[in-house]
């Protein structure tokens, strides 16, 4: 629990032929990471040879590919968003496809068949691009031909003839008027045969000399007069729309029949074509593993990070399915090497990794700081935030999530039991600060709140006390976790110049912060040894950094006094929702708007400092982690542990390897 | 209302420090929006995360305000029943002014560290949690203004209304509340280099808590403040002092 979970290096050796069993065995197991022997030196390395890049391994991923394409063919062909919020809240997890075990020429066979089935769904999906293409061009010619309406123009004198070229145009009255000025003033012979104003949009029919083509589009797009887009066709305006609107019509009627051939497709194959993706993905990357083995003429040797406590497991493991044709060794890991990570946390501390995560992974053999961070987080937290109301709502929203997304998602359902860990703690001391939307008890309901034992806003100091104590504490605490690092490595000098020397000058500061603000007078009993420790404190810093070690004593004192947020944001919680209150006060009345008012400034008022303080409340407690108690003792920079294992997400083995 | 002097002082006070630290405030929302519509325009869907972000440097305004209505309501102009307010008790909020409203200039800085998380998160979802945490840096500044501005407002007995001190304290509170409002600025510089932790870790995560120290560097001057702000009213006997 307190440091990570011990790892082995283990070796394993087994004849060629149980290559692809021992493979699918580790694969199904996820107990061994496994190391590339190639990557670096290894101790094994030189006596053996690389593996080769087999054919296989390229079949599959052709057939990978026939696969995908399909299904990229198929996605989003049914629409599968939520149609409520009971769906978005607590959305169902799928169920999973069961398998039985194949060999790589069943899956291919399989795919032969399902694709022979479904490959259909390409021509389609083609046809229907070049369909909702010619849709999509059809729609545009049928706005230019609403534009042009109001002109009597035949669509077949549009476009390029022998000598001349006709240009449709549409633009603001204001753009139209300055570009037929400019068309004027370029001396070409271009004439507007037809205009029509419509409000402040003037369309028009534009003639010119093919010569002159490009020079007159470049004058309209420099006055920002749109060219109007068609489809070759012939007819006035209205019957073209006529035309139009009657071939839209079989084309859509084309592409709802086409979307539904797909759909069909969809409904026969989706789910084998999702199944077969996911076993080709699998025996993809158990080929690919294969490369980082090693080989002699006909051994296979494989290497890899093992749990210390599944060593066993994993031995018994190979021995089983290769008939005991296996040899396996486990060693502990060297000085130099780079252990993968794994948490050795109780399961009610798991969720509370995520935190330790998000600084970063201890280091092998470094103190995992999950176990003393977790409670105290969730104590800032609530101290900061105070408010019994505010710390239910939290809970409530923890159950929503750990009941819904939580069942599909595992970093979801480690959130919501922070959140309602957080909520539940915030509640006790929101009773105990009195804090119930801030003062809505004594302000609405003449209630005094009981069991009230400190309140922010009438008591400060004696908050800033308790929080400045907690400081203390945790820095300490820190500290002792430091030194205990320091004693295990042997690391003396760091222990003595980084953590005994403030252990030595924190007695001598107390007496001296005391005897300075005059809060009480120790005994000569007390201050001679406190000061005289506390001068060979401040020498065991100076000598270890010199001058430098100034800025220590100035880092000291400000992870203390950060610890003053504490007050800070519990001030600002109930300061804020006193303010809502008394807002909420001064816009009631009798009048029922008003009331209404009232209740939209009381309701929108409390959310809002709900949502930011919580917020700032888990973001400054994460803060005093990060900065004032990590940065006592925990470097981090651990690599995750990855093992080799089978990530199924749609379907389920059946009947083991 | 009797409107003397030492309420126009609370007055001004209140307003000082909601004004001031608006300006803070709106400078950071402004800057951490603008990096937040560019993230937004790329991916519709960070909208949310983004918007965390922008609503960071918000907080100092909200210390403002909050002092703002607790010197109005400890000294009766807001609420009803306001006593003859001592110039002592004015002077001394307007030091509370000025302590909340400049170190609520920090949130320039805290909005350059939420521009640069909030467009490190737009690329990383992963990175949302530690972007906020360097985020969060710049808000100390503000904390400790808070921090004082609370401190004078118990020791002169605004929450109290027990006035017993002369007007020199008053100006001694000026003091206090210029040490650590001035101070507060140095938020800006810790922005700056938070900032850069963000995209530091984002590159390499193993860096952050090296890049935390960088980025803590900057407080130590709120630090000198703070302490010059104690060692005020200690010296002029608000503080345990004589």
């Amino acid at each position: 629990m307190f440091l990570p979970l011990e790892m082995q290096k283990a070796i394993i050796g087994v004849h060629e032929s149980y290559q692809d069993t021992i493979i699918a065995t580790l694969h199904e197991a996820g107990i061994i990471e496994i190391i590339n022997i190639w990557d670096r030196e290894s101790d094994i390395s030189s006596t053996l040879h690389e593996a080769e890049r087999t054919p296989d391994i390229d079949r599959c991923t052709e057939e990978l590919q026939k696969v995908t394409a399909i299904l990229d063919v198929l996605h989003g062909i049914h629409e599968d968003t939520p149609r409520s919020i009971r769906e978005v809240l607590f959305p169902r997890p799928a169920p999973k496809m069961p398998v039985r075990k194949k060999e790589f020429g069943e899956i291919c066979r399989e795919r032969e068949a399902v694709t022979s089935g479904a490959d259909s769904a390409l021509a389609i999906r083609k046809e229907l691009e070049s369909l909702q293409r010619r849709i999509g061009r059809r729609e545009i010619t049928r706005e230019t031909a609403v534009y042009l309406s109001p002109l009597d123009i035949d669509f077949a004198h549009l476009g390029k003839s022998a000598y001349l070229c006709t240009i449709p145009v549409s633009a603001p009255l204001d753009e139209w008027n300055a570009g037929e000025a400019a068309l004027r003033d370029s001396g070409m012979d271009d004439l507007v045969i037809a205009q029509a104003k419509t409000g402040d949009q003037c369309t028009a029919v534009i003639t010119t000399l093919r010569g002159n083509r490009d020079s007159v589009q470049k004058i309209l797009r420099d006055q920002r007069i749109l060219t109007l887009d068609y489809d070759p066709m012939s007819g006035k305006p209205a019957d073209v729309i006529v035309e139009l609107d009657a071939e839209l019509r079989t084309l859509r009627e084309h592409e709802s029949a086409l979307v539904d051939r797909l759909r069909e497709i969809e409904d026969l194959f989706g789910a084998p074509l999702l199944t077969l993706h996911e076993e080709l993905a699998i025996e993809k990357v158990r080929m690919l593993s294969r490369l980082n083995f090693g080989r002699t003429d006909h051994t296979v040797v494989i290497e890899g990070w093992v749990a210390k406590k599944e060593a066993r497991a994993c031995e018994d493991l190979c021995q089983r399915v290769t008939g005991g044709h296996a040899f396996c060794s486990f060693a502990d890991p060297g000085d130099d090497e780079d252990v993968p990570i794994v948490y050795d946390n109780p399961a009610w501390l798991r969720p509370f990794e995520l935190i330790t995560t998000m600084f970063s992974r201890p280091n092998y053999d470094e103190i995992d700081p999950t176990f003393f961070t977790a409670p105290l987080l969730i104590i800032f937290f609530a101290l900061m935030l105070g408010d019994a109301v505010y710390g239910l709502l939290i809970v409530l929203i923890g159950i929503v999530l750990k009941n819904g997304l939580g069942r599909v998602s595992p970093s979801v359902r480690d959130m919501s039991i922070i959140l309602m860990v957080s909520g539940a703690a915030t509640i006790v001391s929101g009773i105990l600060q009195g804090g119930y939307m801030g003062d809505i008890l004594p302000r609405f309901f003449g209630i005094e709140p009981p069991f009230v034992l400190i309140n922010a806003l009438k008591s400060p100091i004696e908050f800033l006390q308790i929080a400045l104590v907690i400081g203390v504490l945790q820095i300490n605490l820190g500290l002792i976790l430091a030194a205990y690092q320091n004693l295990r490595r042997k690391r003396l000098r760091f222990l003595v110049h980084e953590q005994l020397s403030w252990f030595l000058i924190q007695p001598g500061a107390a007496v001296m912060i005391f005897e300075f603000f005059g809060w009480g007078t120790p005994g000569d009993l007390v201050r001679i040894p406190a000061y005289a420790a506390a001068v060979i404190g401040v020498a065991l810093v100076l000598s270890d950094k010199g001058l430098l070690g100034l800025f220590d004593f100035t880092g000291f004192l400000g992870d203390w006094l950060s610890y003053a947020r504490l007050l800070a944001l519990a001030l600002a919680t109930g300061g804020i929702a006193m303010t809502v209150n008394i807002l909420t006060q001064m816009v009631s009345g009798d009048n029922p708007v008003l009331m209404i008012a009232a209740v939209l400034v009381f309701v929108i008022g409390q959310t809002f400092n709900f949502v930011l303080q919580t917020l700032g409340a888990f973001i400054h407690s994460l803060r005093l982690q990060f900065v004032e108690f990590f940065g006592k003792f925990y470097r981090g920079g651990g690599k995750e542990f990855t093992p080799f294992s089978v990530r199924r997400d749609i379907t389920e083995l059946q009947g083991g390897e | 209302m009797v409107l003397s002097v030492g309420t126009v002082l609370v007055i001004i006070g209140a307003g000082l420090a909601v004004g001031i630290s608006a300006i803070g405030a709106g400078i950071g929302v402004g800057i951490a929006g603008a990096a937040s519509a560019g993230v937004t325009a790329v991916d519709p869907d960070k909208f949310g995360v983004a918007l965390v972000f922008q609503a960071l440097p918000q907080t100092q305004g909200i210390y403002g305000l909050l002092i703002a209505i607790l010197l109005l309501m400890s000294t009766g102009v807001l609420g009803g029943g306001s006593a003859d307010i001592p110039v002592s008790v004015g002077l001394t909020a307007l030091g509370v002014g000025i302590a909340v409203g400049f170190s609520g200039l920090s949130a320039i800085g805290q909005g350059i560290a939420a521009s640069s998380g909030v467009a490190v998160a737009g690329r990383d979802s992963e990175a949302v949690g530690k972007g906020l945490v360097f985020s969060v840096l710049p808000e100390t500044q503000a904390i400790y203004g808070l921090l004082v501005a609370i401190l004078l407002m118990a020791f002169t007995g605004m929450f109290t209304g027990v006035y017993t001190l002369p007007a020199a304290v008053g100006f001694a509170a000026i003091g206090s509340g210029l040490a650590i409002g001035f101070a507060g600025l140095s938020g800006i510089g810790q922005g700056i280099t938070a900032g850069a932790g963000i995209v530091a870790t984002a590159r390499n995560p193993d860096v952050m808590g090296r890049a935390l120290i960088f980025a803590v560097m900057s407080e130590t001057f709120a630090i000198f403040g703070l302490l010059i702000a104690i060692l005020i009213m200690f010296g002029i006997g608000l503080f345990g002092g004589a």
